[in-house]
């Protein structure tokens, strides 16, 4: 499977949320696109707008091989050229002309995201299939996988430049408490953003006088371009906890919507780990984005690591390479 | 965070083609209220962004431009259709209450829309009449009763699918009217009809006449189905912004069996809704920065004369010209036009 790290490739959906029944509109920047899954269970991707009279395509219904229908006159569209096929009523020897199409964008599934990119883009290296999951070697979830969508009331930039500076703030965790602790700078590892917080067993002490490390380290890697976020929980002996992967879209008015999946691992090893996974096994996310964000707080935060982040520009990676 | 190429390369500076609502046209009766709504104690409505006050003093139907405590302070900042008296022109007819939107002078009894099978004096069972608040510009709205085939899909539940042996559609305009004529034969029954009106046929034959006066947002629909009832509407989009409009309307089912007689008419508040549903989302988006035209396909005659049409009478008034052309025909009697009694 061809990987890019620097794709335009966007994560807008949970496949959960795609389904063959009704179709999903949904808002990717300043974009407006339908996901819909054929009968053939491939997800399909259309601009979410009938070119006949301007209805989103998500007010219609899904038609057999592919076909989008809109619900306002009918118009149906195929879901892999975009063609508009049908327009009701047409005589059989009534023609549509192949200039009758709506946009489309490219679509594939992986780990559980839909994934879309323009169908115009003309870079080859951008069209290669999006990858996740930086740092775990295999995506693996090892126990019962959560995921959700939660929309927030920032812009991206500024949502990743917060979960940079203040992960306490958006991610919760099961029997674990994020700290505004950093224990390193960010750094460059395979072309993502990766930025380590310090994190403590809940009910246990963290860093003090009687305890010279910290029990637990959050690690974020960032994609730069599509913003995507790995967040994964390790004990220093580099035992995974629990993993998140966040894939915020840009939404209406300056909102971000947020998908997110998280999971535990395959055999935890130790008993705290093995709680969390006990935990998640018995119905709670061992990770996830908040739905309830202290703005108060998220208003008074300090600029930390995030002052890398910004849009993370070529030239910040250009100088973190070199470091 | 960087956005996908396909937006900016579809982005240009130039308005795009039609633009329904921007411009509210002048000299027209504008129908703001049913007349049973209307009483001795002022009520609001809006045309054109404009406040509307409504009232009966001792008796006589009065439209102002402020509400009446206030009016003799606000007299000196009344407008232009007020000719600065803050009185709206003003009379009833059919059981609506219309207001002059234009120059008063120009205001005449002989430019308000015939109607001819609702009584020129009103009075009909209240249960016929009814009022929807849309949001969308009263030309979407109109567009959309133009736009037959949109029936099919968003009110097949009430009217029936798509599916007929033979559709046809006419369309002829004048400098200020459109009408469109559908005739279908063999074409699924409406639910409505068989669940209220006890229809046993599968299939029936429809011939749906939709009369438009433009200036007025008004139009007429008289529909005939066979076997089945004779269905006359009267649907008034009143412009209340560039967003919204205020539907008022009356279905003259009197001549109907019961219960179809009484349910049809407040049908319309469900087919009100299932319009909005699509109409929402569709007006923001004529207001895009982006110049992409709506494709059409040969049922789409009717709304693009209608928007010509629209085009045509913003171009005259654009540049000073409110006469009504010698074609209009406003008050004549509008039978024969809409076949009323004819065999399909």
């Amino acid at each position: 499977m061809p990987t890019s790290q620097h794709s335009d490739w966007w994560a807008i959906a949970l496949s959960e949320e795609v389904s063959g029944d009704k179709p999903l509109g949904l808002r990717c920047g300043d974009d407006e696109i339908v996901l819909f899954r054929g009968d053939d269970g491939q997800v399909r991707a259309l601009e979410n707008r009938c070119p006949h009279r301007r209805v989103p395509l998500s007010l219609g219904k899904i038609k057999p091989g592919g076909r989008i229908q809109c619900g306002y006159h009918g118009w149906t569209y195929d879901g892999d050229s975009g063609a508009c096929v049908v327009i009701p009523n047409l005589r059989p020897n009534e023609s549509i002309s192949p200039r009758y199409r709506t946009e489309v964008w490219q679509v594939c599934e992986l780990h559980g995201f839909v994934y879309v990119t323009p169908s115009n883009t003309s870079d080859e290296a951008a069209l290669a299939t999006p990858t996740t999951a930086p740092l775990s070697p295999v995506y693996s979830p090892g126990s019962r996988e959560f995921y959700g969508r939660v929309t927030l009331g920032v812009g991206v930039d500024h949502f990743i430049a917060a979960l940079m500076d203040g992960p306490q703030l958006l991610l919760a965790a099961s029997g674990v408490k994020l700290t505004g602790d950093v224990v390193a700078d960010p750094y460059l590892d395979n072309g993502k953003l990766v930025t380590r917080r310090a994190a403590v067993w809940r009910g246990q002490p963290g860093f003090d006088a009687f305890h010279h490390q910290y029990p637990l380290i959050l690690t974020l890697a960032i994609t730069p371009g599509s913003g995507e976020v790995s967040a994964e929980i390790h004990t220093p002996e580099d035992e995974l906890v629990a993993a998140c992967q966040l894939a915020p879209i840009g939404a209406a008015r300056g909102t971000t919507s947020v998908c997110w999946r998280s999971w535990t691992a395959a055999n935890p090893r130790g008993m705290r780990p093995g709680l969390v996974a006990m935990a998640a096994k018995a119905g709670i996310a061992p990770l996830q984005v908040r739905r309830q964000v202290d703005w108060e707080k998220l208003g008074g935060l300090l600029i930390g690591p995030s002052r890398h982040w910004p849009v993370a520009n070529s030239e910040t990676i250009r100088l973190l390479s070199v470091s | 965070m960087n956005q996908p190429a396909l937006s900016t390369s579809r982005q240009r500076q130039l308005p795009p083609d039609w633009v329904p609502g921007e411009f509210p046209l002048r000299n027209a009766w504008l129908p703001v209220s049913n007349s049973r709504h209307v009483g001795s104690r002022p009520t609001w409505r809006t045309l054109h962004s404009r406040p509307v006050f409504l009232w009966r003093q001792q008796g006589k139907l009065t439209a102002t431009e402020f509400h009446p405590a206030k009016l003799s302070d606000k007299r000196q900042a009344a407008s232009e259709f007020t000719a600065g008296s803050g009185y709206y022109p003003v009379l009833e007819r059919y059981g609506l209450v219309w207001v002059w939107y234009g120059n008063p002078d120009d205001a005449h009894e002989s430019l308000v829309p015939n109607v001819p099978y609702i009584p020129a004096e009103g009075g009909l069972p209240a249960y016929m009449s009814g009022h929807l608040h849309l949001n969308s510009c009263a030309e979407l709205a109109m567009e959309n009763l133009l736009d037959l085939t949109h029936s099919d899909f968003v009110h097949a539940n009430l009217i029936g699918d798509e599916i007929s042996e033979q559709d046809e559609i006419t369309v002829d305009t004048t400098s200020e009217t459109i009408t469109m004529v559908r005739t279908c034969r063999g074409k699924t029954a409406a639910p409505i009809m068989q669940k209220a009106g006890g229809i046993k046929a599968k299939t029936q034959d429809l011939r749906s006449t939709i009369h438009i006066y433009v200036r007025s947002h008004v139009a007429l629909v008289y529909s005939r189905f066979i076997p089945g009832f004779d269905v006359p509407l009267l649907h008034c989009s009143t412009p209340e912004s560039r967003n919204s409009c205020r539907v008022n309307f009356i279905m003259n089912t009197g001549a109907a069996k019961a219960p179809f007689r009484y349910v049809m008419p407040q049908a319309g508040y469900m087919v009100g809704a299932q319009d909005n549903s699509m109409l929402r989302p569709q007006a923001p988006r004529y207001h895009e920065q982006i110049e992409r035209r709506d494709l059409n396909s040969r049922f789409d005659a009717a709304t693009t004369q209608y928007r010509h049409l629209v085009q045509q009478l913003t171009a005259r008034q654009q540049q000073g010209d409110f006469a009504y052309g010698s074609d209009a025909n406003i008050s004549g009697d509008k039978t024969a036009l809409l076949r009323i009694g004819m065999p399909i």
